[in-house]
Order: structure tokens, then sequence, then C-alpha cells
């Protein structure tokens, strides 16, 4: 019980605080956000019986706002805080700052301290070449959620594009759901036993940079990052009698192209990375390219309709730490463009050797100026036994209904 | 951005010209000269508005009578030699404040595009030809919305013809790119003040698609006319959009770098 008011009282003061800013003309700290009730409801029984079946879960997201300016420069400080109460997994249940951070504004500079999220690249399928941020994994298995990271942040334009330095002095451990989440990997993976390859644990002082530019139909990113990687590899450890895999996080070098063509109605697109200093290959390369194209007024109608196609290569070749080793990516993105702003997209991601297919689907209505009907399904086809990590979620198709209000 | 109402219709030439309407074919080049004289015209005089920045308020309806708004502040930056530039934030509703989308419209070159979603940060390319797409599901397309630059089209002065007691000239736009989504626009201006009052937008297969009336023109620095209310009726669906500009201010000294694609990482 205690567990469920948390979230209700902090979202009744959002709320009423929210309310409180709207009738303010000059508005000095801006509070939006939004809060959410989800179902996720499976079709089969999970492949381990401590596993939940149907889920519910309560979110609720924040975001503060303040802006002042001083002697020419622009203040903002940001803060977003996450909740997230769940009835099944205690590791799903968690809190995190999105970000808290101060933001000076110069005319060619700017400045960021505190955590943040960024995000680089250019595919939609997979985000290989993003790395600023840890994935937040319990908040599902396409890794789209990201835990805030701490940072100094540096960037500052010139007509050579822009660019941007990080220093992350501490480093933010993935999430992995609990014994009984689900979607989740099998063997169990225990994200707090976490094991680092630097002796400074989560202290080694993480680096980054990008250079990006807009030239002509061009957009163009190359990132460097040294530092301790996001994605880890796994220790297989006994534990109970049973196989437990424990994270390791190595030290890494990334070097990371993103590229978008813009041409007519079609968007080209490639991300690509080389990796130095992580297991099972020490050097190795990822390369996802493809291409977007939009039919506006898709047949005579007022609807869009967005064909994506992605091919996804990574050289080391089947490995644990990524599914998508050579596989193609068929997508499709439906804009009703209705007074609801009704969006449905769906893809498939088909591994070109053993067939085995990932599915996703995503849908939203907004109901009103609030609410919002969100759905979501995911389910996993012709998985092969030994292919992990999707063997893990062979059981676990599923699909979610959301409603959200908007504040 | 200026928006659809302050831009989609272009003005006539103020003198030089006989107004009567040209009937046979051999005063198409005529016509074709005079109409881009009168839009020429109309450019000139809204030219050296250096930038504006309005707050907008979008009501979309559908056949059956329901309706949604959607708010945003617009921020626009006039570049001399090059184009314009367009800065959309959205305010409303709220699942889509702090969507911000970029665009760049150049005389000679193809636009550009980008959005910004702020629940992942990301800042995304949009292809260039979709223009005529819907705006968020409004009844005004890219095209529409976007800067409107003179070198795109192609004109044709038709007549002059009293519109809501002013007398106005009559003229078609045709637009030069295949993507525009019009075959034509017709467009109708008053003599005194060329601000466009009324534009009938045909369809690809030249039928009448949709009408844009806008009224309640104010003045601002003495010289550039802007409307506070637009209309855009779909004659083939049923629906339409409103939009109502709630406020204009004129040369607040937005620069270029105001609206390089570096500030839609800056936002809040």
């Amino acid at each position: 019980m205690a567990r469920l008011l948390v979230p209700l009282v902090l979202l009744i003061f959002v709320s009423h605080v929210s309310v409180a800013q709207e009738e303010g003309v000059e508005e000095e700290l801006h509070i939006e956000g939004y809060y959410a009730l989800e179902f996720q409801g499976f079709f089969q029984n999970p492949q381990d019986p401590r596993q939940a079946s149907n889920n519910s879960s309560l979110v609720l997201e924040a975001k503060m706002v303040s802006e002042w300016v001083y002697d020419d420069n622009r203040y903002v400080f940001n803060a977003k805080p996450f909740y997230r109460l769940d009835e099944s997994d205690h590791e799903r249940t968690h809190f995190d700052l999105r970000e808290f951070n101060l933001l000076l504004v110069n005319d060619d500079w700017d400045l960021r301290v505190g955590t943040s999220k960024v995000f680089w690249g250019a595919m939609e399928t997979v985000h290989w070449v993003d790395i600023i941020n840890q994935t937040d994994f319990v908040e599902g298995v396409e890794g789209e959620d990201k835990l805030g990271q701490p940072m100094i942040n540096y960037n500052f334009d010139t007509e050579h594009g822009w660019f941007e330095f990080y220093y992350m002095p501490y480093f933010r451990k993935r999430t992995f759901p609990g014994i009984e989440g689900r979607p989740r990997n099998i063997p169990f993976i225990d994200g707090d036993e976490a094991i680092y390859e630097s002796s400074k644990n989560e202290w080694h002082p993480d680096l980054a940079m990008r250079w990006s530019n807009s030239l002509g139909d061009a957009d163009v990113g190359i990132s460097q990052f040294y530092g301790t990687t996001r994605e880890p590899s796994y220790v297989p450890v006994i534990s109970d009698g049973e196989v437990v895999l424990h994270p390791f996080y190595e030290i890494i070098y990334q070097l990371g192209l993103d590229l978008t063509l813009a041409i007519d109605d079609w968007l080209v697109k490639c991300e690509a990375l080389h990796r130095h200093g992580q297991q099972p290959d020490i050097d190795f390369q990822m390369v996802a390219a493809g291409f977007e194209n939009t039919r506006y007024g898709w047949l005579e109608t007022e609807m869009d309709l967005g064909f994506i196609f992605e091919g996804l290569y990574d050289s080391r070749g089947s490995n644990p730490l990524n599914p998508y080793e050579h596989d193609v990516a068929l997508g499709t993105r439906l804009t009703v463009n209705d007074i609801n702003d009704v969006i449905v997209v769906t893809s498939l991601i088909i591994d070109l050797h053993d067939s085995t297919t990932v599915f996703n689907f995503e849908g939203s209505r907004r109901i009103g100026d609030h609410w919002k009907m969100v759905m979501e399904g995911r389910s996993f086809w012709n998985v092969p036994s030994s292919e992990f990590p999707l063997n893990s979620f062979r059981n676990d198709n599923y699909f979610q209904i959301g409603a959200e209000y908007h504040f | 951005m200026k928006l659809p109402c302050s831009t989609l219709l272009l003005v006539v030439l103020g003198g030089g010209f006989n107004a009567f309407p040209l009937s046979t074919s051999a005063d198409d080049d005529l016509a074709a000269r005079k109409g881009l004289e009168i839009a020429t015209e109309s450019k000139l005089r809204d030219t050296g508005y250096e930038d504006f920045v309005t707050t907008v308020t979008m009501t979309l309806k559908n056949k059956q009578g329901q309706s949604s708004t959607r708010k945003m502040t617009v921020k626009t930056l006039e570049e001399l030699d090059k184009g314009e530039k367009a800065l959309i934030l959205f305010t409303s509703p709220a699942d889509s404040r702090g969507t911000a989308l970029l665009s760049y419209s150049f005389k000679e070159e193809a636009d550009k595009q980008w959005i910004y979603l702020p629940s992942i940060k990301r800042v995304k390319r949009i292809a260039s030809g979709n223009k005529t797409g819907s705006f968020v599901g409004s009844e005004f397309s890219y095209a529409d919305i976007s800067p409107q630059q003179l070198e795109k089209y192609t004109y044709k002065f038709l007549k002059e013809e009293k519109y809501q007691g002013m007398d106005c000239f009559v003229f078609e736009r045709f637009p030069k790119e295949e993507k525009n989504g019009y075959s034509k626009q017709v467009i109708w201006m008053d003599k005194e003040h060329y601000r466009p009052w009324k534009a009938e937008c045909y369809d690809r297969k030249d039928k009448l698609l949709k009408t844009l009336t806008t009224n309640n023109f104010n003045r601002y620095k003495d010289r550039f006319w802007r409307p506070t209310m637009c209309y855009m009726e779909n004659h083939q669906t049923g629906k339409s959009t409103t939009i109502e500009f709630h406020s204009y201010k004129f040369q607040t000294g937005l620069q270029t770098k105001d609206f390089d694609r570096s500030v839609l990482k800056r936002l809040k």
C-alpha cells in the first residue's frame, strides 16, 4: 500500500502545481508531464514458472523547467523525475532522474552540468551509435528508454559544424528485470552483481565527443567514446544451484558514424561503428543502413504511409550481445492525420540465416486534450533455442495497452 | 514560418498595367508577366520584415463536427539572398508540448526540415518531398505553412474583381515542383495593400480541393500586413481548420544562429 501511495501523492502534488501555473501569466517554473496506467497481457505460459503472467504498472514522469537570463546568458534548469510502480517485478518498480541539470546557453556555445539524455543516430529499428546514456532495459526489451547520465557537456557551434564534448564521471548500470520480470533473459541476469574491468568500478571517467553538420542533402555525425561499455558482456555464475549471468562492463573505445541523406521523398540512412576492447572479439564493426520513404496523402486520403527498410550487420556473427547480426528490418508508419493524431507503427526484424523474426507493433490515439491511449505488441517467431538472447523471449509474446494523462 | 495566410498569397503590381481581363491566347505571355509582377510586388512590399514571432491556435474540425486544438509559437527569419527560416514550437496538446519543427525554405534549392522529439531528445531529418502532407492533421499542408518563395511558381493574371467591397486582382499561381500537391491556386488580392484575402486550391486533377479565406488584417511596423485569422475548408472531405494569430512581434532581433539545428538541442 505504501508503495502505491508514494506516486499517488506525488501525482496529486504535481498536477496541482501544474494547474496553478497555468493561471499565471509569466511563469517562472514550468511543470508538465504525464502519468500512465499500463496492462500487459501474455499469450503463453512463461518459460520460467517464477515469471509473472499478466501485469499492470503505474508510471509518473514530470518535467520541471525554470529559465532565466543573467548577464546576456540564458540559464535553464531541467528536472525530469521518472517513477514506475510495477505489480509483478520489483526491479521494474524504479525511480530515475532522467534529467537534473543546469544548462547555460551563450551565443556560440552551451554548457550542461548534471544528469541528462543525449541521442545520436539515424536509424529507426536499432540505435547502435547512441552510447551516452545507459539503457533502462526494464522499461522494454527494445531498449529505447534510457537512464539519466551524469555529465559535464560542453558544445559549440562553428561554421564547420557542431562540436560536442562529454565528461562522464559516473557510470549507470543497465537495469535488468527481476526474477518475476517478463519478458526477461533466461538464464536470469542479475543486474546488481555488476563486474567492471576498471578498478574504479562505476567511477571510471568516461569521455566522448561528436562532430555533426548538415551539408546540402546530408546530415552527418562522427562520434568517439572512450570508457565503460553501456552494453555489458555476461559472465555465467552458479548461484543457488542455478546458472545466473553477471553483467561484465569492459572499457571500450568506439568510433561511430551516423548519416542521413534527404532526397525528395526518400531518407537514406546509415549508422556504423567500430568498437575496441570488448569480448568475444576485441575489435568488431556494426553497420546498419537503409531507407525510409513516405507516401504523403496515401491512396488519395489525408493519411501518410511511410516504409522503412534497414539492413543490419554485425561482424561478430552470432553473439549473445546483439541478436540482429545479419538481419533485415521492414517497417511501416501510418500517420492518419485525423483530429486524434492516430499513429500506427509496425516492424519486422528477420534473421537472414535462421529466419528468427521479431514483430513490433505500436499505436497511439489522443482522447480529448489530455488523454492518450497507447498500444504496443511484440512477438517472437521461429526462435531457435540457440539464439540468445531472443530464445529467452520465445514464450513472451505480449500485448500492452495503456492510458496516459498528460498535464 | 510565415504562416499560410500571411504568405499564401502574393500581391499586385502597383501601376503601369491595365487592369482589364486578358482574353485572347495571344495575351498569355502578358498575363503571365502581369501575374509575376503582381506576385513580385507583393513580395517586395513584404520584404525587409527581418523577423517576426507569433503565437498560433489551430482548431481542426472533422465532418462530424468534432474539434481539436493545437497551439504553437512560430518564429520566422528573413534571409534576403537565400530564403526564409522558421521554427515552430508546439505548446499544446500536452502530449506534443516541446515538439519542434525547423524548416528552411530556399529560393532555388530543395527545402530542408527537421523535427525535434523531446521525449527521446532526437532531432530527425524530414524528407523534403513532404509538401503535400497534412501539417499535424490540419487542412493546411506543409507547403501551405512554409514560407513561400516567388521563384517556385509561375503566375497568370486573370481579372479584376470586387471582393468584400474591395478592388481586387485575381490571379493564378502554378507550382513548379511536382510535389506541391496543388495543380494551381487562384488568389484574390486587394489592389490597395496587396493583402491576400482568398485562395482556391485545386488538386492534381484540377478539381477544387480547398478554399482559404483570411480576415482582420493588421499592419505592423507601418508596413507589414498580417491577418488575425485564416480559415481553410476542404470541399472534398468536409473538414476544416481555423488558425488564429494571437500576437505578432516584428523585428525582434532574431538571427541566423537562432535557427541553427543546434537550437533544437537547446530547447527546454
